[in-house]
């Protein structure tokens, strides 16, 4: 079987032409199928007798897969050609290009290519404007190409365009038949035509003129070449039909094209003479024909979690929202569970105190939604939410509909305005096109932080906490902590932004008098700045403190601000002697093992680093890994100047070889070998949980490195 | 309460990851990679302690299962063929018996020509793409198909079939404990003279898929996760045995399906038969021995959801053995429709017809469903006693063996009833 495409600018009378040469083919005793491959899906309409056949993509999207057969798909038309249609979305909404790729995977898994026929035509839409309909230039579907042109600019633009995308699918043979002229009664628009063949290395294979025949025929229902055999127009596309014989037997050859470059097409439709094309000027990134250019994994940013699933957990924070995720059920499925079965466990474990939500609701796109636009099940999801209580939902986006472009707003405003009192955010994360989860956490926030009333009065005595740091501060006991230090100033959370709160807290943020950071990561200052932005107050910048001297910093800063300089001085008193005690007892299991210390980037760690100096540990090294989050983000430390940047696991390895640690503390990564190994973890606030950790590393250094488990089924 | 399901997307992945000498090649963003990754080692843990150093390479980073090609808006933009072309060679590097590369849903916006990045990487005979729509597919649809496509493409012979020789179908990583199962299931096969030659998608390998047709039968455990296979296999000349019972979940269910399998192949289920009653009679001693057990339980209101076919056994069980009220039984998408008919009916014929199609229902005082429905609503106080019974339980809970199919998941059932209901 010989498989040609036909390609052209949309309404350049590909369809017209497809369907006389399928006739021509056909009256040569060939067994011929075709196949349309526009959304207006009209492409076989004159082998049909002018009717339109259902697509292929209407019967995906109304039959289960188990019941779809090819039969249902095909119709015989003129001559015996075979007809099929794949269909599309309504134009603006959905991805048509995902409906070619459905169209030919159903048709291949349905069997079609197991058809008795000689030659296949393609009819396919106009520019290669995306991967979908570049798919029937791919090897396995066209063996040649032929290309559909008036003298009209766009219209050789467009068959410029589909010799570039022929370039990216090179298959090691060339493949362009030639061109079609089909006169539309441009001023010189032959030779026009022709120059653009001659400058592109092509030819011009047949001149259709422009004759009312295709008119009549088509009002009839009917090709020209069916209903008027002896016409001139018939000659010359049985002459077309003699060149794609020709081409399949070998008699005739291919060419690889050479598209023009923007100048180039300039000076052809001005009529100059063409300028050379400069060497490599047509190389682009990411083209597969060029190897100069190519791009590479090592230019991407790795992320290993999406935008999506950080937003949605910004609002799972929320307790009175809903998020409605639009996107299929398989990224419902993994962040919703993953999440829920992270709070179920913390709760279980009485970590959580607020009870498990179930709020979050997924549009479940399918392959179907893809192709015709997913608005309407966002509309039902949203109505569907409302019903079900939440006046509050989060919009989030995944990969799907950001890809076919669903215009969510303007479902958003829509369903807003038949539900007065309902606020619905949209956070059009996009899957990972927007970045990664800490990314989407950002996006969402700056959304909720717009829901700060700013003219609330604040009121003394009342704190907000900045900050988030998933599984950590959350837990009651370090609430606990928090609270009793607070009360020892007299003081009170006010909000907690963003850590199990409500959109009233929220909104009633203003009423705190002290905006503090919890603690000192890249993202709760991003969070600081976002509330600054917001309210015009300066947050105390002296984050909830870990470990002794943080905690007598803040404690001195808590006492200016209050007036209270003397219960902080006491409280100090108290904090240096158990620190001092503690030391004291704790060192001699310290004193000159060598420890090697890493670190995120964004963590501080400086309580660590001055406990483990005091200990007198001997550091090997202390290091960060490099974000590969945020790539200006800076490390901030007391101790900057011995801190290594940009750390890698190589050098680890290096170092590990080189330093014979005790000790690897780590956070970041997990080496395999003997050397004992322990988490940095996240402790809790003030000073005991920094010594406790102490007491942690002080087993792992007296405990047996190698456990009995790793012996697996050998012990 | 609203479920949370998995689709055919995931079904394939973790078909292909139910392979331990075959690999997923996500063409997809790192977040769903991750989630895979994690998913993958939970459900079907088998990475050594030594092999974590040598995934530091592109595709991998650092992590041996799911590599993925990490798309990005560049990408979805102009495509993402490069990556495929680099980077299966480099997880063909770690000699993967096969390379099954799968579209993220995002991904099969884009159109990157898959076929072709495995034929310039001359890996046809060891590597594959699934291209089709995934996401549209129910999980056990988007299982059952996928290894239905990679037996097809191992193209296995029926050249030494052996007589008393099986193979388990429909069963899946995403089962609970599907491993404790697959022992029972095989150690009781035994005693009957049935030797278990492969359980495709629950830990088989390629060279277990490719002896399989080999064997003379096909025993279904979960229709619905390998109705393709079943034609395939019986296309090959493999007999298909399946239990009208259901899967065997509950001591009937447990019983019928060896039963069938007895008077399929002519031998004696003696053996599993008294195990069963073993523990039939372990539990009549505990209500006997504890009269208040039977007491507090009977009469308590259940919500079962979960695949048909796993569903309707368990209803029936829970009413007939326990007296337990069905208030709320709902089916997964991709149910046996066979199943779905004869559910509906069983619960018309008890007189409990409106509680068919209904989600677990608040006011439950035992869920039976996937692991985050039946905890969260114990957890929030929406039933006094969550069973997981489905997938999503992650693997990593379970050392004591407790699934939900065969005579251990009967008592892992009854087992969390009981404590339940402790000082109720």
């Amino acid at each position: 079987m010989y498989q040609i495409a036909l390609y052209g600018k949309g309404g350049i009378g590909k369809s017209t032409m497809a369907a006389n040469i399928s006739v021509a083919l056909a009256r040569k005793g060939l067994k011929v199928m075709q196949v349309g491959c526009d959304p207006k899906h009209d492409s076989t309409r004159l082998l049909l007798g002018g009717k339109a056949q259902p697509t292929v993509l209407e019967y995906v999207r109304n039959t289960p897969m188990a019941k779809r057969r090819l039969e249902d798909l095909i119709m015989e038309g003129t001559d015996g050609v075979l007809c099929t249609e794949a269909g599309g979305p309504e134009p603006g909404i959905g991805c048509a290009g995902r409906g070619i790729l459905t169209t030919f995977d159903t048709l291949k898994k349905l069997g079609s290519d197991k058809l008795d026929v000689d030659i296949k035509v393609y009819d396919v839409l106009g520019d290669v404007v995306c991967g979908g309909f570049a798919v029937p230039l791919r090897g396995e579907y066209a063996d040649g190409i032929m290309l559909v042109t008036s003298g009209e600019f766009m219209a050789m633009y467009a068959a410029n365009n589909i010799m570039k995308g022929l370039s990216n699918f090179d298959t090691g043979s060339p493949r362009l038949i030639g061109i079609i002229l089909n006169s539309r009664g441009v001023e010189g628009e032959e030779t026009l035509v022709r120059r653009f063949a001659e400058a592109t290395g092509t030819e011009v294979i047949a001149v259709m003129p422009r004759d009312r025949l295709f008119a009549e025929a088509e009002g009839q229902g009917h090709t020209v070449r069916e209903l008027f055999p002896d016409s001139d127009i018939s000659k010359v596309v049985d002459s077309i039909a003699q060149r794609l014989i020709d081409v399949s037997e070998g008699k005739a050859e291919c060419v690889y094209p050479h598209p023009l470059n923007d100048d180039q097409l300039s000076d052809l439709a001005a009529g100059r003479e063409i300028r050379k094309a400069e060497s490599g000027s047509e190389k682009r990134d990411g083209c597969g024909a060029c190897t100069s250019c190519k791009r590479s994994i090592k230019d991407s940013r790795i992320m290993m979690s999406c935008a999506a699933y950080g937003a949605l957990a910004a609002y799972s924070k929320m307790n009175d929202f809903a998020v409605v995720l639009h996107g299929p059920e398989s990224c419902l499925y993994f962040m919703d569970t993953s999440r829920a079965k992270a709070v179920l466990e913390l709760y279980d474990r009485d970590i959580f105190e607020v009870e498990p939500a179930h709020n979050v609701r997924c549009t479940m796109m399918d392959d179907a939604v893809s192709i015709f636009g997913g608005v309407k099940y966002l509309e039902k999801a949203l109505n569907d939410t409302i019903a079900d209580g939440f006046t509050k939902i989060a919009v989030v986006t995944t990969c799907m509909p950001g890809i076919i472009g669903d215009d969510c707003i303007s479902v958003i405003d829509k369903v807003m305005k038949h539900n007065p009192g309902i606020d619905i955010q949209y956070v059009p994360t996009d899957g990972d096109v927007v970045g990664d989860y800490t990314d989407g956490f950002m996006m969402a926030a700056s959304n909720i932080v717009h829901m700060i009333d700013t003219s609330v009065e604040p009121q003394r005595g009342l704190v907000n906490l900045i900050g988030t740091s998933f599984f950590d501060l959350h837990s009651r006991k370090h609430i606990g902590e928090l609270d009793r230090m607070f009360g020892r100033f007299g003081l009170e959370v006010n909000c907690r932004f963003l850590d199990e709160t409500t959109s009233e807290s929220v909104e009633n943020f203003c009423r705190g008098s002290i905006d503090m950071i919890l603690n000192d990561t890249a993202n709760n200052r991003e969070l600081c700045d976002m509330i600054r932005q917001r309210t015009g107050r300066e947050v105390f910048d002296v984050p909830i403190p870990v470990g002794r001297y943080d905690y007598e910093e803040w404690l001195g800063c808590i006492g200016d601000i209050m007036g209270m300089e003397d219960r902080a001085r006491e409280e100090m008193d108290l904090v240096e002697s158990e620190y001092e005690s503690f030391v004291e007892e704790h060192r001699p299991r310290f004193k000159g093992k060598k420890v090697l210390l890493l670190n995120k980037l964004s963590f501080n760690i400086d309580w660590l680093i001055d406990i483990l100096l005091d200990l007198e540990v001997d550091f090997i090294r202390v290091a960060c890994q490099t974000s590969p989050r945020k790539r200006e983000t800076t490390t901030v430390s007391r101790h900057i100047d011995m801190i290594t940047q940009n750390y890698t696991a190589e050098m680890m390895k290096e170092d590990i070889r080189t330093g014979h640690p005790d000790l690897i503390i780590s956070d970041i990564m997990m080496p395999t070998g003997g050397t004992r190994f322990a988490r940095v973890g996240k402790v809790g606030l003030g000073l005991r949980p920094s010594l406790d950790y102490v007491v942690y590393l002080e087993n792992i250094m007296r405990l047996p490195n190698d456990e009995g488990w790793k012996k697996g089924g050998r012990a | 309460m609203r479920r949370t399901l998995p689709d055919g997307f995931v079904g394939a992945v973790m078909a292909v990851e139910s392979i331990s000498d075959a690999i997923v090649f996500l063409h997809g963003p790192g977040g769903c990679r991750v989630r895979f990754m994690v998913y993958s080692s939970a459900v079907y843990p088998r990475m050594t302690l030594e092999e974590s150093d040598s995934y530091f390479i592109p595709y991998f980073y650092g992590y041996p299962r799911v590599p993925a090609t990490f798309l990005d808006e560049y990408d979805y933009i102009n495509g993402a063929f490069y990556k495929l072309e680099e980077g299966l060679p480099i997880v063909d590097s770690k000699d993967p018996g096969l390379v099954v590369v799968i579209n993220s849903p995002g991904a099969g916006l884009i159109g990157d020509n898959h076929e072709k990045a495995i034929r310039e990487a001359h890996m046809e005979d060891r590597a594959i793409y699934m291209g089709e729509a995934l996401v549209s597919m129910p999980m056990t649809q988007g299982y059952d198909h996928t290894l239905r496509q990679i037996l097809e493409h191992l193209a296995p012979v029926r050249d030494s079939p052996e007589k008393d020789t099986v193979n388990l179908l429909g069963m899946t990583v995403l089962d609970k404990d599907w491993a404790a199962a697959v022992e029972e299931f095989r150690e009781n096969l035994e005693s009957m003279g049935l030797k278990v030659r492969c359980v495709p998608g629950a830990g088989a390998e390629l060279g277990d898929l490719r002896d399989s047709l080999n064997s003379e039968y096909c025993i279904v455990v979960c229709p619905e996760a390998c109705a393709s296979l079943c034609d395939y296999y019986e296309s090959k000349g493999l007999k298909i045995i399946r239990s009208k019972a259901g899967a065997p979940v509950g001591f009937d269910a447990v019983e019928g399906w060896y039963r069938t399998i007895a008077d399929a192949t002519g031998k004696d289920p003696s053996v599993p038969i008294a195990k069963i009653d073993k523990a039939r009679t372990k539990i009549y001693q505990k209500f006997v021995g504890m009269k208040y057990n039977a007491l507090r339980i009977k009469g308590l209101k259940f919500s079962a959801a979960g695949t048909a076919s796993v569903v309707r056994p368990l209803t029936k069980w829970m009413y007939y053995y326990l007296a337990t009220a069905p208030i709320a039984v709902d089916t997964d998408l991709g149910s046996d429709e066979d199943e779905v008919r004869e559910l509906r009916e069983f619960l018309e014929s008890i007189d409990y017809a409106e509680s068919f199609g209904v989600e677990p229902k608040i006011g439950s005082d035992i869920v039976l469903s996937e692991g985050i429905t039946a905890l969260t609503m114990k957890i929030n106080g929406q039933c006094s006693i969550g069973i997981p019974i489905g997938h999503s339980s992650m693997g990593l809970d379970d050392v004591i063996p407790r699934p939900v199919y065969g005579v251990q998941g009967a008592l892992y059932i009854l087992d969390e009833i009981l404590h339940g209901v402790r000082g109720s």
